[in-house]
């Protein structure tokens, strides 16, 4: 596979997914300190496999879940359940992970795992080369991250 | 004419949203029934009369892949319309899914008109 710059690649699939499912419009990346991943956000995460493998996965606000969860399941839904916005969380991540993985390969089948809800202190360490980003919408930030496995 | 359906997504929030669009898009259902994974989907099969099936691919216990594989080598399922409804966008799995015979391929993330452009090919090509 040939190096590509993933960092465009996942704001691009982030705003896609947010625009079309959640009807939130994505305003770009941030880099301040004081937006950085809290430990009460709601993190969703998963597997992938394929040429190449890792894992992916979102973290957001609470109450930026929340008003995801209400856009996303319809306007019956003004006061989602914490289960239904964790479901919510893991969903938006499986979607924008394949959307992601369609931008750097769209030919190969990659396999992703069930999403599945990380809950604070249970995060995996961090390791080197994560590609990450978090990004300013109109209901709050969205934090995502991206981890390739090494290959021969 | 109106259809009978079952959407097969282990997100019970994906199955709503389905639902929903479904509505907005103006296709008439009769009856839509729901499962969690293709194991779920095969004991729905065996109990209600099913005219359409949606199905994402990626799910625990049996996946889509082997749920369209199960429809495709049972007599009883060959009047089955199944449209796949996934992240998964890749040439290779859209060929696949294809080729087991799954009419339609509609990739997530979508909108209502999306998906009832997508059953309205169906439809009329399989009528």
């Amino acid at each position: 596979m040939q190096a590509i710059d993933l960092k465009p690649l996942m704001e691009s699939a982030v705003a896609e997914v947010l625009e079309s499912m959640y009807f939130i419009s994505s305003e770009g990346e941030v880099q301040d300190e004081e937006d950085s991943v809290r430990p009460d956000w709601i993190r969703g995460e998963l597997e992938f496999a394929g040429t190449p493998g890792g894992t992916f996965g979102i973290a957001v606000p609470p109450s930026t879940a929340a008003l995801m969860a209400a856009n996303f399941l319809g306007e019956d839904e003004i006061d989602p359940t914490d289960k239904q916005t964790v479901e919510v969380v893991c969903e938006l991540t499986n979607m924008v992970c394949g959307t992601l993985l369609a931008q750097i390969d769209s030919k190969q089948a990659f396999t992703l795992s069930t999403p599945r809800h990380v809950l604070p202190g249970t995060e995996s360490p961090m390791k080197s080369g994560r590609i990450e980003g978090t990004y300013a919408t109109d209901e709050g930030l969205v934090y995502t991250w991206l981890e390739l496995q090494a290959t021969a | 004419m109106a259809y009978n359906v079952l959407i097969v997504d282990d997100s019970p929030g994906m199955r709503k949203v389905i639902k929903k669009m479904l509505g907005q898009s103006g296709f008439l259902t009769e009856q839509c029934l729901e499962a969690g994974d293709g194991l779920e989907a095969l004991t729905v099969l065996a109990k209600e009369r099913v005219d359409i099936v949606f199905t994402d691919i990626n799910m625990p216990n049996m996946n889509g892949e082997e749920l369209m594989e199960r429809i495709s080598v049972t007599p009883d399922y060959q009047h089955l319309l199944v449209l796949v409804v996934s992240t998964d966008r890749s040439e290779e799995r859209m060929q696949r899914m294809l080729a087991l015979g799954a009419k339609g391929y509609v990739t997530k993330p979508f909108v209502p008109r999306t998906l009832g452009y997508a059953l309205t090919k169906m439809t009329a090509r399989c009528a």
